[in-house]
C-alpha cells in the first residue's frame, strides 16, 4: 500500500469533486431560477423559454456520461491543454454532466418555497430581480444547501470515469488495484481502504451539508 | 362611478369561465366583503385587482383612471397603494417579524433609516416584543398582525385580505377582524374582505356581493343582504347552521325579525295563539350592532293553525315566509 | 470564516495543479491498457530507461481513445494494441508501430472443469475490443465453430464493420453449433461473469490474474502460437510518426530489445504472455 498515492488520490478526487460542484451551481443556480420562473406554476411562465432550456438540460441529462467525456475530448484539449491523464481533465465533463441536474435540483427547491410569500411581494410590486434576490433564493436556502451535498455526493460517483481516462482519484485506484489482481482482489486491503476513505467522504459531505442546513434554517430556532 | 369601479371583469382559463362580466363599486372606506363557496372565483377576483391576475375582459377604474384591462396591469405606483393580506401570511420564514416589515420599504425603496418606520409599524399592531422572533415562533394571529403591518408600510389606501382569518381560530379571527375594522376607521383605509366565512363577514363589512359560479348572484348593503338572501347560495351559506330536527315535512314557516331578542315570541305563539310549534331552526346575527333573526318553525297542525299563525304574524309587525324543507338540505 | 476557506482551496487548488509539472525533457509518457502493459512499463521497463537517466510516466487510458490522444500529443507513445488494429485508425495525424513487444496468448476457456468441450446450445463470452474480437473468431473457425460473415468487414477488409452489441449477426453457426451464441463483454469483466457462460475467449494475462490457479486447467482450445502469428498480433509501442526518429523512441525500442524483458515476463506471466520483440524502425510495418 503506496500511502503517498492514496494521498495523492484522495486529494485529486476532492479537487474533482469539490470544484465540479461548485461550478456546476454558479451555472445551475441561474439555470434553475429560469427555469423555476418560467413553469407553468411559476410566477413569469413562459412556455417557450421553459421548453428550450429544459430541453438542453433533458440532453445533456440523457447523454451517457462516458459517450459526454469523449465527445468533450476536443473542448477540454483546447481550453485546459490536454483531455486525459491529469484531474484537472475531468472538471469539464464532470460539469457538463452535473450542472444539468443542479440546475433541476435547484429548480425543484424554489418551488417549495410557498406561494403566498411570491404573491406577496409580487403584490407589492417586485421586479422579477428582487423576487429572486429576495424571496426565492434567501427562503429556499436550507433545501439548496442539503442539495448541494446530495449533488456532490452524486459528482463523486462519477469520478469513476476517471479510470478510463487516466485522470486519477480513488475511484480509479481502486479499479486499477481490482484489474491487476482480478482473481482475489478482496483478500488484499487496498480495496477496502479505499473504500473506507470514500466512505468518510460521503459522510463528512453528508453531515456537513445536513448540519448547515439546519444551522440556516429560520423554521427551526431551537 | 365609485372610488374603485370593477366593470364587467370576465376571467376565462382555457374552457373554464372563472368569472362572468363581474361588476362592482367601492366607495372609499367600505369595507366592502365578497362571499361565496370554494372555487368560486373569489380569489381570482382580487387577484385581477392588484396585477397577480389580468382579466380576459373588463376594466378597473381607481379615482376614475384606469388601472386594470385585458392588455394593462395595474403601474407599480398603483400597485403600492394597493396591499394585500394572505389566508396563508405570506411572510418569509427566514426573516424575522422586524426584517419581515422592513421587506416592504425595501420593495418600495423607501428610506428606513435604523428601521425605525418598521418597528413603528410592529408597535400599530401591538407586536413591539416579537420584533426578532421568526415566523416559526408566531402563532397565526401574530403572523397575520406582523403582515398587515408590512402591508401598512407601502400606505395603502386599499386592503385586500384573502381569506386572511381562515386558517384562524375563532378568537383571533375576532381580534384580527377587529384590528382591519380600527384602521378602516382611523385611517380610512378601503377593505375588499373575501372569506367564505360567514361570521367574519358579518361582523365587519358594511357591503357585501356574493359570487355562484362565476358571476355576482347578490350584492349590496348587508343588512338586506343577510336579512333576507334572495338567491339559493345566499341562503344557503346565510342560513348555514346546524339543524336542531332532520326535516320530514313539507310545510315549515320562517319568521325573520328584528328588535328584541327577549321578546317571549315563541311562548307568545304557543299561549296567545294556541298553536304547538316546534322550532326547528333558529338563528341570529348581529349586524353593525343590531340584532336580526330568524326561526324556523314546524306546525304538526300545519293547514289548521297557518292562517292564525300568520294574522298574529301581521299583527306584530313579523314578517315571514314559506319555506320547504328541501331549501335548507 | 470565509477567509480561511478561501485561502485552504487555494492552497489545495495550487498543490494538485504544482504536482502536475514534471521534467519533461526526460520524461516518456505511455498510455496502457492495464494488463499486462501497465505492468510490463512500470516492473520492468521503467527500471530499465532510468539507468538512462529517462523516467517514466504511464497512464492507463480506455482503449478506445488511446490513438487520439498520442495524436494530440498528450502522450508521447501508447501500448495496447497490435498492427492490424493501427491500420484502422483514420485520424490525420500520422501514427507508427516503433516496436513489437509481447503476444498475448488466446484461449478458450470452460466455465465448468468438467464440461470441456464445446457443444450446440453454448454459450460463449468474448472480449469487446476489435483488436482481440477477430482473433476470437478466428480462433472458433479454425475450429470448424463458426465462419465469420464477409459483412463484418469493411471495402478495404478491416474488421471495423462488427458490431459488438450483436455479435452473433456476423457470424454462422455450423450445424452442429446452430444454437451457440456469443456475447462481448469488458476485458475485465470476462473473469468474473464465466460463470454465466459455458465458454469464455480471454485474453491470456486477464485469464491468468483473474482465473487464478485453475488457470491452465479450464484451457479448451489455444490461438497456435506459430511466429508468423505471434508476429502479426504483438502488441506494439506506438509513437507519432514525426517521433520516429526521436531520442525518446530510440530509448524505448532499446528498452524493450533488454533480455532482461524476456525474463521478466515469463517468471511473471507464465505462458499466457510470451516476449516478442522486433525492432519496427527500419520497416514501416503499415505499409505492407
Amino acid at each position: 500500500m503506496n500511502w503517498s498515492n492514496l494521498w495523492t488520490a484522495t486529494y485529486e478526487t476532492l479537487l474533482m469533486t469539490i470544484i465540479s460542484s461548485l461550478l456546476a451551481y454558479v451555472i445551475g443556480i441561474p439555470l434553475g431560477v429560469l427555469l423555476f420562473m418560467t413553469s407553468k406554476n411559476g410566477p413569469k411562465p413562459n412556455k417557450w423559454v421553459n421548453i428550450i432550456v429544459g430541453g438542453i438540460v433533458n440532453i445533456l441529462r440523457s447523454v451517457p456520461c462516458m459517450l459526454l467525456i469523449i465527445i468533450l475530448l476536443p473542448l477540454t484539449r483546447s481550453l485546459l491543454g490536454r483531455g486525459t491523464g491529469a484531474w484537472y481533465t475531468m472538471l469539464i465533463p464532470l460539469f457538463f454532466a452535473s450542472f444539468p441536474f443542479v440546475s433541476r435540483m435547484v429548480e425543484q427547491s424554489l418551488s417549495e418555497v410557498k406561494k403566498d410569500e411570491i404573491e406577496a411581494l409580487e403584490s407589492m410590486g417586485a421586479s422579477n430581480l428582487e423576487l429572486v434576490k429576495k424571496v426565492l433564493v434567501p427562503e429556499s436556502k436550507p433545501s439548496l444547501i442539503s442539495g448541494f451535498s446530495v449533488s456532490t455526493i452524486s459528482i463523486l460517483a462519477y469520478t469513476s470515469f476517471a479510470y478510463d481516462f487516466g485522470a486519477g482519484g480513488l475511484i480509479s485506484r481502486a479499479y486499477s488495484f481490482y484489474s491487476a489482481h482480478s482473481g482475489n482482489y478482496l483478500s488484499f486491503p487496498n480495496v477496502w481502504i479505499i473504500i473506507l476513505i470514500v466512505l468518510i467522504i460521503v459522510q463528512l459531505i453528508q453531515e456537513l451539508g445536513l448540519y448547515i442546513a439546519h444551522k440556516v434554517d429560520k423554521r427551526k430556532v431551537n | 362611478m365609485g372610488y374603485l369601479e370593477l366593470k364587467n371583469i370576465s376571467k376565462r382559463f382555457g374552457d373554464q369561465i372563472v368569472l362572468d362580466e363581474v361588476s362592482l363599486s367601492v366607495e372609499k372606506g367600505d369595507i366592502y366583503g365578497v362571499i361565496g363557496l370554494s372555487g368560486a372565483g373569489k380569489s381570482t377576483l382580487v387577484r385581477i385587482i392588484n396585477g397577480l391576475e389580468t382579466p380576459t375582459e373588463g376594466e378597473i377604474f381607481l379615482n376614475n383612471e384606469k388601472i386594470v384591462s385585458p392588455k394593462m396591469k395595474p403601474p407599480r405606483r398603483i400597485r403600492e397603494k394597493i396591499a394585500m393580506i394572505f389566508q396563508g401570511f405570506g411572510l418569509l420564514e427566514q426573516r424575522n417579524a422586524l426584517e419581515n416589515v422592513h421587506l416592504a420599504f425595501e420593495i418600495t425603496g423607501e428610506d428606513d433609516k435604523d428601521q425605525a418606520k418598521s418597528k413603528a409599524l410592529l408597535k400599530k399592531v401591538t407586536l413591539a416584543d416579537k420584533e426578532k422572533n421568526y415566523p416559526s415562533e408566531l402563532s397565526g394571529g401574530e403572523k397575520q398582525r406582523v403582515a398587515i403591518a408590512r402591508a401598512l408600510a407601502l400606505r395603502p389606501e386599499i386592503l385586500l385580505s384573502d381569506e386572511a382569518t381562515s386558517a384562524l381560530d375563532r378568537k383571533t379571527s375576532d381580534e384580527i377582524i377587529s384590528l382591519l375594522e380600527s384602521l378602516n376607521k382611523e385611517i380610512g383605509l378601503t377593505i375588499i374582505l373575501i372569506s367564505h366565512q360567514i361570521e367574519v363577514v358579518e361582523k365587519a363589512c358594511n357591503k357585501v356581493a356574493i359570487l355562484d359560479k362565476a358571476k355576482i348572484v347578490e350584492n349590496g348593503p348587508i343588512s338586506d343582504i343577510f336579512l333576507s338572501p334572495k338567491s339559493e347560495i345566499g341562503k344557503s351559506l346565510i342560513y348555514a347552521g346546524d339543524l336542531k330536527t332532520p326535516l320530514s315535512d313539507k310545510h315549515l314557516i320562517r319568521l325573520l325579525f328584528d328588535g328584541d331578542a327577549d321578546s317571549p315570541l315563541v311562548s307568545n305563539i304557543v299561549t296567545k295563539c294556541g298553536i304547538l310549534v316546534s322550532i326547528v331552526y333558529a338563528n341570529t346575527h348581529t349586524l353593525q350592532g343590531k340584532v336580526y333573526g330568524q326561526l324556523i318553525l314546524k306546525l304538526p297542525s300545519y293547514d289548521k293553525d297557518i292562517q292564525k299563525l300568520e294574522k298574529y304574524l301581521s299583527i306584530e309587525h313579523i314578517r315571514y315566509e314559506e319555506v320547504s324543507s328541501n331549501e335548507l338540505e | 470564516m470565509n477567509k480561511r476557506i478561501a485561502v485552504a482551496s487555494i492552497s489545495l487548488l495550487l498543490g494538485g495543479l504544482l504536482g502536475c509539472s514534471k521534467n519533461s525533457e526526460k520524461t516518456i509518457t505511455v498510455a496502457v491498457s492495464e494488463l499486462p502493459h501497465a505492468k510490463i512499463l512500470n516492473e520492468c521497463i521503467k527500471p530499465i530507461l532510468e539507468e538512462d537517466g529517462y523516467s517514466l510516466s504511464v497512464t492507463v487510458l480506455d482503449w478506445t481513445i488511446q490513438n487520439d490522444a498520442v495524436a494530440n500529443n498528450e502522450y508521447y507513445a501508447n501500448y495496447f494494441e497490435h498492427v492490424p488494429y493501427l491500420k484502422t485508425y483514420e485520424g490525420t495525424t500520422k501514427l507508427y508501430a516503433a516496436c513489437k513487444c509481447h503476444y498475448e496468448k488466446l484461449c478458450v476457456y470452460a466455465s465448468d472443469v468438467n464440461k470441456k468441450t464445446i457443444e450446440n446450445g453454448s454459450r460463449i463470452e468474448i472480449v469487446d475490443d476489435n483488436s482481440n474480437i477477430e482473433r476470437a473468431l478466428k480462433l472458433l473457425e479454425a475450429n470448424s465453430i463458426l465462419t465469420i460473415k464477409d459483412t463484418a468487414y469493411d471495402a478495404e477488409g478491416s474488421f471495423t464493420n462488427f458490431e459488438a452489441a450483436s455479435p452473433n449477426d456476423y457470424v454462422t453457426f455450423s450445424a452442429s453449433y446452430s444454437g451457440c451464441r456469443l456475447t462481448c463483454l469488458k476485458e475485465s469483466q470476462l473473469c468474473q461473469s464465466l460463470a454465466d457462460y459455458d465458454f469464455g475467449i480471454i485474453p491470456g494475462n486477464t485469464a491468468l490474474t483473474g482465473l487464478g490457479d485453475s488457470f491452465s486447467s479450464r484451457i479448451v482450445l489455444s490461438e497456435e502460437a506459430t511466429e508468423a502469428t505471434m508476429s502479426e498480433k504483438a502488441n506494439i509501442i506506438t509513437v507519432k510518426e514525426d517521433n520516429k526518429g526521436s531520442a525518446k523512441t530510440k530509448e524505448l525500442v532499446k528498452a524493450f530489445a533488454d533480455s532482461r524483458v524476456g525474463s521478466y515476463i515469463s517468471s511473471t506471466f507464465g505462458d499466457s504472455v510470451i516476449y516478442h520483440y522486433e525492432n519496427g524502425l527500419e520497416t514501416n510495418w503499415l505499409e505492407n
